[in-house]
C-alpha cells in the first residue's frame, strides 16, 4: 500500500486547490464590476464632462462598497444546493462537523467580499483625492 | 351471543396479559359517527406472538392504540381492554367519559395508565421515522424512559441506555445523535431497542417494515425473530404485509373495517382459510415462489366507514355473497378447533387448500408470445448529474469524489413491443431516472434512445411516416416531441398527487384531447374519455365525470391516472411503481388491467417497481438494477426462479414470503445501499458482494449469457460462484 | 448547545454589515429629496430665488451639506458621525440630537420592553394552554376573542382607549410624561403613566402570540413523536411542555423577530397618540418639522436597535433548534 500519508496529502491539495478556484470564482464577479464601472463612468463622462465624474463616482463607489460587503455577509455561496446534494445523492447525514466546515467556508467568503469592499472605497478615495489634483 | 375467550391450543399455559372483550370504538367527527372497531375480543397470554393483518381502514391501529390506553378524546367505547387484569380502555373510562370522570377518578386511572404503559405493553410505531422528537438526542429519549418509570440514578441510566442499544445492534455512539443524524434503518432499530428498554412484557410492533428498503427490512425481521427467540416476549405484528406477518407471529388475526374476520394458527390460515376475506386476500398476494397463477384481487372498494353497517361488510365483494349475508350480520365463531371465522358460511370453505406447488404449472396467464418486434432500444444512455460539491471552483469540496451522480450508467436494452418490462432496483437504482429520460423529461447525458414508430395509427391518420425516432436528439418543442407525447404516457406512484384536485375526472382524462387537439368536436370527446373510464373499469363512466379526486378512493384514482394515459390509445407507457400506495387487494385488480391493457390494445408497458412480486406477475421481462446499472436482465420466470446475479439472488432471499423455510439470515448481501457518487471502479457491487474477489475490484465485468435472452454482470459463471459459495460455507 | 464560531462570527458581521447599509441608505433617502435641504429649511419652498450667502452656508454646514449634497467628503464625514453617535445638532433648538435621543430612548425602552415581555408572558402560556384544550367551548371562545383583538390596528384602540379613559372619563392622565427617576422612586406612579400605552400593545400583541402559539402546538402534537412520548408513559403536562412545546418553539421564535418589528412600529404609534416622550414620536415630530439631524439620528438609532434586537432573537433560534439551519 502506497504511503498513505503522502496519498492522502496529495488528495487534500487537490481538494484544497479547487477550493481555491471556487474562491476566486465567486470573488471575480464583484471585482469585474468595479472595473466595468470605473470604465464604463470614465469614458462616458469624459464625453459629456469630466468633471462630474469626480464628484459623483466617490459616492458611488462608496454606496457599492457597502453592497459588496452586504452581500458577502448574506449570501449562503451555494450552500443550500450543497446540502442538497449530501442529502440527495450521496445519502449521507449531515453532522455538525459539516456544519462547521460550510460556516468556516462562508465566512472567508464574508471577509474576502469586505476586503474587496475596501478595494471599491480605495478606488473612491483615489479619484476625489485625483480630483482635487486636476482642478 | 358471542363466545368470548379464544382458547390456547399451546402446550404453554400462561397468564392473560391482554384481554379484549367485545371492544366497540366509535369516533363521532364532524362528517357523521365512524366506527373504527366492532365487537372485537382477543386474548394474549404471555409469550404469544399474534399478527393482525388488516388493510387501511381496518382498524389496526386504533386497536393497537387502544391497548396502550390511548383513546382519543372524541370517541365512545364499548367492551373493555385489560392489561394484566387493569382495565385501561372501557365505556366509563375512555374518550369522551374520560373527561366526565371526577378529578380524583381521573388521578387514580392516568396513574395507573402510565404506570402500565412501556413498562407493560409498549409500541413501534408505523413510520419510525417520525417516532423519536427531533429536538432532543436518542439518549435523552431513551432515558426518559428509564426516568419515568424507574428510580435509576443517571448514572445507571446511562449504562442501561448503552445495553439496550447494543442489544439492537446499534453502535452506542448513535446514543449521542439526533434523530435526523440516522438513516432509516437505524431509527427503525433504534425504536426498537426504545421499545425493548423496560423489557415489557408486550410489543406491538405496527407496520415495522414499511418505507423501508427490501434488505433492511429483512433485517429488521430477523432483530424480531431474534428477540422472540430469546427473550419470549409477546409480540402482537400488525402488517399489511403477510409476508412479514407470517415470519412474526405464531397466531393471525385477520381484520377488515373494524372486525375480526377470521383468526387462527397462521399457516394454518394461510393455507386452509375459513373466510371469503382472508381467502380472497391471500389469492391478492402475487407468489415469488409459487406457481404463477392468475390473482383475481378483490372487486369493489373498502366500504364507507361512515355508511350503516347491516350484515357482512364484506358482502358487496364477496363471490359467495346472498341475502342473508346483506342483511344478518354474521358472528364470530368457532368453527374447527382454534379456528374462528365471521362467516355464514364458513363451513362451506372447509377443506379448500391454497395451491402451494411449485410443479403445478397453472396456465391461467396467457403467456406472452414474443413478436421480436422492437419498440425502443436504449443504447448506452447515460445520466449523470453534476454535483455541485466537487464541482470546479466549489467552495465546499472536501473530500476527492467524483463530480458526477451516476444514475443511469450506460445502460443499453431493448423493449418488444407489445411485452411488459419490468425495471426492479431500490431507491437509489435510478430506475425512477431511467423513466424520466426516456419519457424525455430529462435529458439524456449521453447515449441514444430509438423509437420505433409503427405505421399503425389509430389516433390521427396524418402521420403515417414509419421510422425510427432517436429521442435523444429530438428537441423540444418540436413536432416530434408533440408525437412522442401522443405515443408515450406516464404513470406516477402516487396517485394523490398526481392528479389536479381542482380539476373534476371528466377534465383529467380530457385534458390529453385537448393539448393534442385530436378532436374538436365535443361528442367525440366525450365519447373517448367514456371508453377510457370504461376500459379501466371505472363504470358506468358518466358517474365519474363530474367527481373529483378527493371524492374517490386510492384505487379509483389511480384508475383515473391510468385512464388518462390510455386516452390517446398511446403505444408505450411508463409506470413508475403504481400500485405500490394502493391497498393490496386493490393491486391485483390494477395488475389484471395492466395485461388487459396489453391484450386488447397492445400496449408496450415499461414497469418499475421494488416489488419483485408484482413485477412477476406482471411482466415478461425484468431487469434489474443497482446504482444505475443493469445488473442482470432476462424473461422473468427465469430471473425469478434461477436469479443468476449475487445482488438479484440476495433481494429474492430478502423478501419475506409466507412459508416457513424462509430466513432472513439466509439474505447474502453485505451492508446498505451505496451512492452512485462514489462508484468502485470495478463492479459497481463490489461492495456488498459476498462473493467478492480482487478482479472485481478494479475490473468492470461483462455481460455473461447463460440461456436465451437471459444476462448478468459478473466475472464469474454460475459454477464459480456456487464453488466460492461453498469455500465461504465451508469457513463459517 | 452548539458552539460554532465560524457561524457566530458570520451572524456578527451580518448585523454589522447591515446597520452600516441602513446608515447608507438613510444617506441616500434624504438626499434625494429635490432641492437643497437648507434652502427648503430656511426659505420654505416657495421662495427660490438666488439664495446665497453666510446664512445658507452655516446652515448647509450645520446640516452637513457643506459642499453639495454629494459630496464624498460629506459621506465620509456621515459614516463616521453615524457611528460615533454624533448626530449634530438639532435645528430647531440646536440641541445635541444625540442627547435628545438619549433622554428620549428610555422612555421607548421602557414601553417597548415592558410591552414585549408582557405579551410574551401573557400570550404564550395562553396559547399552549389554548391548545391543550381543543374541542371544547373555553377553545373557542378564546380564538374567536384573539382573533378579534389581533385584527385591531394599534392606532384604532389607542385612540378608543384614550377618548374612552382618559377625555370622557380621565381615568388616566393625557399627557403621559414623567421624570425618569420615577422609575425608582415611584414606580406605582410610572405604571399609572404608561398603563394605557402599554396595555394598547400587549392587548394586540398577546393576542396574535396566543394565536401563533396555539397553532404550533397544534401543528406539533399531531407529529408521531407526541404518541410515542404518551405511549411511553410521559405524562400530559410534560408531554406539552417538554416535548410540543420545545419543539413548537422553533415555528414560534421565528415569528418572534417579526412580530419584534411589528411592535416596534405599533410603538411609534403608540407614543404618537399618547404623546409619550419616546423615540417614535420624536422620529414623527422631527419628520414632519423637517429637522433633519434629529429625523436621521432618530431613524438610524432605532433601525440599530432593531437589528440588534433581531440578531438576538436569531442567535435563541438557533440555539433552540437543532436541526440543520445555515
Amino acid at each position: 500500500m502506497p504511503n498513505e500519508e503522502a496519498v492522502l496529502s496529495l488528495v487534500s491539495e487537490s481538494v484544497k486547490e479547487s477550493v481555491r478556484r471556487g474562491r476566486w470564482k465567486y470573488a471575480k464577479p464583484p471585482l469585474y464590476i468595479l472595473v466595468a464601472m470605473l470604465v464604463s463612468t470614465f469614458v462616458y463622462y469624459s464625453v459629456f464632462g469630466i468633471g462630474t465624474f469626480f464628484t459623483v463616482m466617490p459616492d458611488i463607489l462608496f454606496i457599492s462598497a457597502v453592497i459588496v460587503m452586504f452581500f458577502g455577509a448574506w449570501y449562503d455561496f451555494g450552500a443550500e444546493s450543497y446540502i442538497k446534494d449530501l442529502k440527495d445523492f450521496y445519502r449521507k447525514s449531515i453532522t455538525e462537523a459539516d456544519l462547521v466546515y460550510i460556516n468556516k467556508q462562508q465566512l472567508i467568503m464574508t471577509l474576502i467580499y469586505i476586503l474587496i469592499g475596501f478595494l471599491y472605497i480605495g478606488s473612491g478615495v483615489a479619484i476625489y483625492l485625483l480630483s482635487s489634483f486636476i482642478s | 351471543m358471542e363466545t368470548n375467550i379464544n382458547e390456547r391450543q399451546d402446550k404453554e399455559s400462561g397468564k392473560v396479559i391482554v384481554s379484549i372483550n367485545d371492544f366497540t370504538l366509535t369516533f363521532k367527527t364532524f362528517d357523521g359517527t365512524l366506527r373504527a372497531l366492532e365487537n372485537v375480543n382477543l386474548d394474549i397470554y404471555e409469550g404469544d406472538t399474534i399478527g393482525i393483518i388488516g388493510e387501511s381502514g381496518s382498524g389496526k391501529t386504533t386497536l393497537a392504540t387502544s391497548i396502550m390506553g390511548m383513546v382519543a378524546d372524541n370517541a365512545e367505547v364499548e367492551g373493555y381492554v385489560k392489561v394484566k387484569g387493569e382495565t385501561v380502555a372501557s365505556k366509563d373510562i375512555s374518550g369522551r367519559s374520560f373527561r366526565n370522570l371526577k378529578r380524583r377518578q381521573k388521578k387514580i386511572l392516568y396513574e395507573k395508565l402510565i404506570n402500565m404503559r412501556w413498562k407493560d405493553v409498549s409500541m413501534v410505531f408505523q413510520g419510525s421515522m417520525n417516532a423519536f422528537n427531533p429536538a432532543y438526542t436518542i439518549e435523552k429519549q431513551i432515558g426518559e424512559v428509564f426516568k419515568i418509570h424507574t428510580k435509576l440514578t443517571d448514572e445507571q441510566i446511562r449504562k442501561k441506555s448503552i445495553e439496550v442499544i447494543e442489544a439492537a445492534g446499534l453502535n452506542k455512539s448513535v446514543l449521542k445523535s439526533f434523530p435526523h443524524e440516522l438513516s432509516g434503518g437505524m431509527k427503525q432499530r433504534a425504536v426498537i431497542a426504545m421499545a425493548l428498554s423496560l423489557s415489557p412484557s408486550l410489543i406491538i410492533a405496527d407496520e415495522p417494515t414499511t418505507g423501508l428498503d427490501v434488505v433492511i427490512q429483512a433485517k429488521i425481521i430477523e432483530e424480531l425473530k431474534k428477540i422472540q427467540r430469546q427473550q419470549k416476549k409477546g409480540m402482537i405484528i400488525i402488517s399489511h404485509d403477510i409476508g412479514v406477518v407470517s415470519q412474526l407471529s405464531k397466531k393471525v388475526v385477520v381484520l377488515y373495517a373494524g372486525r375480526i374476520m377470521e383468526s387462527g394458527p397462521t399457516w394454518d390460515v394461510y393455507q386452509r382459510p375459513l373466510n371469503p376475506y382472508t381467502l380472497a386476500l391471500m389469492n391478492s398476494y402475487p407468489s415469488l415462489e409459487r406457481a404463477k397463477r392468475k390473482m383475481n384481487g378483490i372487486p369493489g372498494e373498502t366500504p364507507d366507514p361512515y355508511e350503516e353497517r347491516k350484515g357482512c361488510l364484506f358482502a358487496g365483494r364477496c363471490g359467495f355473497a346472498d341475502d342473508k349475508c346483506f342483511n344478518e350480520t354474521p358472528e364470530l365463531r368457532e368453527i374447527q378447533k382454534g379456528r374462528y371465522s365471521r362467516c355464514h358460511y364458513a363451513e362451506k370453505l372447509i377443506g379448500i387448500q391454497m395451491s402451494s406447488d411449485l410443479a403445478q404449472a397453472d396456465q391461467n396467464i396467457e403467456e406472452y408470445s414474443n413478436e421480436n418486434e422492437t419498440i425502443m432500444k436504449l443504447e448506452n444512455v447515460k445520466e449523470y448529474f453534476t454535483l455541485r460539491t466537487s464541482a470546479a471552483g466549489s467552495l465546499f469540496s472536501r473530500e476527492e469524489g467524483s463530480r458526477y451522480v451516476r444514475a443511469v450508467d450506460d445502460l443499453s436494452i431493448e423493449i418488444q413491443r407489445g411485452e411488459i418490462f419490468g425495471v426492479i432496483g431500490e431507491s437509489g437504482s435510478g430506475k425512477t431516472t431511467l423513466a424520466r429520460v426516456i419519457v424525455r423529461l430529462l435529458d439524456a447525458t449521453s447515449g441514444k434512445i430509438l423509437y420505433f414508430k409503427s405505421r399503425k395509427d389509430t389516433v390521427d391518420q396524418s402521420e403515417d411516416k414509419d421510422g425510427v425516432i432517436d429521442i435523444t436528439a429530438v428537441k423540444d418543442r418540436s413536432r416530434e416531441i408533440k408525437m412522442l407525447r401522443k405515443y408515450s404516457q406516464l404513470i406516477f406512484q402516487d396517485p394523490y398527487d398526481s392528479i389536479d384536485p381542482t380539476m373534476s375526472v371528466y377534465d383529467v382524462v380530457n385534458e390529453p384531447i385537448i393539448a393534442h387537439n385530436i378532436t374538436r368536436d365535443p361528442l367525440v370527446a366525450r365519447d373517448m374519455v367514456g371508453n377510457a373510464l370504461s376500459t379501466v373499469n371505472l363504470r358506468p363512466p358518466e358517474n365519474y365525470f363530474e367527481r373529483f379526486s378527493h371524492e374517490l378512493s386510492g384505487g379509483e384514482r389511480q384508475r383515473v391516472a391510468a385512464s388518462r394515459a390510455l386516452v390517446l390509445k398511446p403505444e408505450f407507457i411508463v409506470m413508475d411503481e403504481p400500485i405500490s400506495m394502493l391497498d393490496v387487494s386493490l393491486r391485483a385488480g390494477f395488475m389484471n388491467l395492466i395485461l388487459e391493457m396489453r391484450k386488447q390494445f397492445g400496449i408496450t408497458v415499461l414497469y418499475i417497481t421494488h416489488d419483485l412480486a408484482s413485477a412477476r406477475y406482471v411482466c415478461d421481462r425484468l431487469l434489474v438494477m443497482y446504482l444505475g446499472v443493469g445488473m442482470e436482465s432476462g424473461r422473468s420466470e427465469d430471473v425469478i426462479r434461477t436469479p443468476l446475479h449475487p445482488y438479484t439472488k440476495a433481494l429474492l432471499k430478502a423478501v419475506p414470503v409466507p412459508s416457513p423455510e424462509w430466513d432472513p439470515q439466509l439474505v447474502e448481501i453485505i451492508g446498505e445501499i451505496g451512492n452512485a457518487v462514489d462508484v468502485p471502479k470495478g463492479c459497481r457491487f463490489f461492495k456488498r458482494c459476498i462473493y467478492a474477489q480482487s478482479i472485481c475490484k478494479d475490473t468492470p465485468p461483462p455481460k455473461m449469457e447463460v440461456g436465451k435472452d437471459h444476462w448478468y454482470l459478473c466475472h464469474f459463471s454460475q459454477e464459480e460462484l456456487s464453488r466460492i459459495h461453498e469455500g465461504l460455507a465451508k469457513k463459517s | 448547545m452548539r458552539v460554532n464560531p465560524y457561524l457566530i462570527a458570520r451572524k456578527i458581521i451580518q448585523a454589522v454589515v447591515l446597520i452600516i447599509l441602513v446608515a447608507v441608505v438613510i444617506f441616500v433617502v434624504y438626499r434625494l429629496m429635490p432641492g437643497n435641504p437648507a434652502q427648503l429649511l430656511l426659505f420654505g419652498a416657495k421662495n427660490k430665488a438666488g439664495l446665497t450667502g453666510q446664512r445658507l452656508t452655516a446652515v448647509e454646514a450645520q446640516l452637513g451639506l457643506a459642499g453639495g449634497k454629494w459630496n464624498p467628503v460629506n459621506f465620509l464625514i456621515y459614516m463616521k458621525d453615524m457611528f460615533t453617535f454624533n448626530f449634530g445638532y438639532d435645528y430647531f433648538e440646536s440641541l445635541s440630537v444625540w442627547d435628545i435621543i438619549r433622554q428620549a430612548l428610555p422612555y421607548t425602552f421602557l414601553l417597548f420592553g415592558t410591552a414585549a415581555i408582557i405579551s410574551f408572558a401573557l400570550g404564550i402560556p395562553l396559547g399552549i394552554l389554548t391548545s391543550w384544550f381543543r374541542s371544547t367551548k373555553k377553545e373557542s371562545g378564546l380564538i374567536a376573542s384573539s382573533t378579534i383583538l389581533n385584527a385591531i390596528p394599534f392606532f384604532v384602540l389607542a385612540v378608543w382607549l384614550v377618548i374612552y379613559l382618559t377625555a370622557l372619563k380621565p381615568y388616566f392622565p393625557v399627557r403621559t410624561v414623567f421624570p425618569l427617576s420615577w422609575l425608582v422612586t415611584n414606580p406605582l406612579g410610572v405604571a399609572y403613566y404608561i398603563f394605557l400605552p402599554v396595555t394598547t400593545l400587549i392587548v394586540i400583541e398577546g393576542a396574535s402570540h396566543l394565536l401563533t402559539t396555539r397553532a404550533a402546538m397544534v401543528g406539533t402534537l399531531g407529529e408521531d413523536f407526541i404518541m410515542t412520548a404518551r405511549a411511553k408513559g410521559v405524562r400530559e403536562g410534560n408531554v406539552m411542555f417538554h416535548h410540543a412545546a420545545r419543539n413548537a418553539m422553533i415555528p414560534i421564535s421565528t415569528r418572534m423577530a417579526l412580530e419584534l418589528a411589528l411592535l416596534m412600529s405599533g410603538a411609534v404609534v403608540v407614543e404618537i397618540i399618547f404623546s409619550y416622550p419616546g423615540i417614535g414620536h420624536l422620529l414623527y415630530n422631527a419628520t414632519l418639522e423637517l429637522d433633519y439631524p434629529l429625523a436621521e439620528g432618530a431613524l438610524f438609532i432605532i433601525s440599530l436597535v432593531t437589528i440588534v434586537t433581531y440578531s438576538l432573537v436569531d442567535f435563541i433560534h438557533a440555539w433552540l433548534d437543532p436541526r440543520i439551519k445555515l
